[in-house]
């Protein structure tokens, strides 16, 4: 899932502007495969584990610092986000929510202007539940412009 | 797949059969006194059979379903059958001994467990 100015992106009680895409990539931690005496080519296949792997970039405007302290390794929330109809696979409307650790906060500043890269894995707190929850509607979701970007030193 | 007394015992499971050693065992000295150097055959090998593979069914019921199946053929004295392959190979006179998860049940778009089965030809005195 690739969501491009996703908006009113919040984690946690946390309220994250200037958010410029969000990617959620799946992939498997755990790969079953079998194979029989009949042949060369595995017969079965599964996964009983996957990952869950957010990356959220931001970017400062206007000389503003970008910065959230309580933002660090091991931080856990919820990560919600609305993502337009022009950036899923379908006409409407969509709240993404996500359950997060934070795994890493790092800078890009190579980049004009400079960008904060939250990276996250997504985690289950019920058994067999997927993380990653997509709730369509057709109420029009909050611009992203409306969330201001937190400040503070960094 | 794997047929033990004419039965696919472990169902669908995707599994692979390996043939035991053949020879004769081999006993160190040291076994029978503790300072004896060397070792002596005792005698033949007896056959052994080993299928490693996967248990593969929709839900944990079934699974346990297959387990307790599984158990009721592991019986004192051993049963002893015919295990044949999908090649038509054939080993007669084999006991089935031993049946040993490999891991954790797995849990993905199927319920599925691992396992290690042995079979053995015991000698006739």
């Amino acid at each position: 899932m690739l969501i491009n100015s996703p908006g009113a992106v919040t984690l946690g009680d946390l309220t994250l502007g200037g958010v410029e895409r969000i990617v959620i990539e799946r992939s498997a931690h755990r790969v079953l495969e079998e194979w029989t005496d009949g042949g060369r080519y595995a017969v079965y296949a599964d996964v009983p584990a996957q990952r869950i792997s957010v990356r959220l970039e931001r970017r400062t405007s206007n000389g503003r610092s970008l910065g959230v302290s309580d933002l660090a390794p091991g931080f856990m929330g919820e990560l919600r986000f609305f993502a337009g109809a022009h950036a899923l696979d379908t006409p409407r409307t969509a709240e993404v929510r996500v359950l997060v650790v934070v795994t890493g906060v790092r800078y890009e500043l190579e980049r004009e202007p400079a960008r904060q890269i939250i990276t996250m894995l997504g985690v289950s707190d019920k058994v067999d539940e997927d993380p990653v929850s997509v709730a369509y509607d057709g109420a029009a979701a909050p611009s992203a412009a409306s969330a201001e970007p937190i400040g503070g030193a960094s | 797949m794997i047929k033990f007394n004419g039965e696919s015992i472990f169902g669908e499971a995707p599994a692979r059969l390996t043939i035991g050693p053949a020879g004769d065992m081999v006993v160190p000295n040291s076994r029978l006194s503790p300072f004896s150097p060397g070792s002596q055959a005792v005698g033949p090998l007896e056959l052994s059979l080993k299928v490693v593979g996967r248990l593969v069914v929709d839900t944990d019921a079934e699974l346990d379903g297959y387990l307790g199946y599984l158990n009721s053929l592991l019986t004192h004295p051993p049963l002893t059958a015919t295990v044949s392959d999908d090649t038509g190979r054939e080993w007669t006179s084999m006991s089935f001994v031993r049946f040993e998860p490999t891991g954790p049940i797995e849990r993905g778009r199927r319920v599925s467990l691992g396992f290690e089965a042995t079979f053995v030809r015991f000698l006739t005195p």
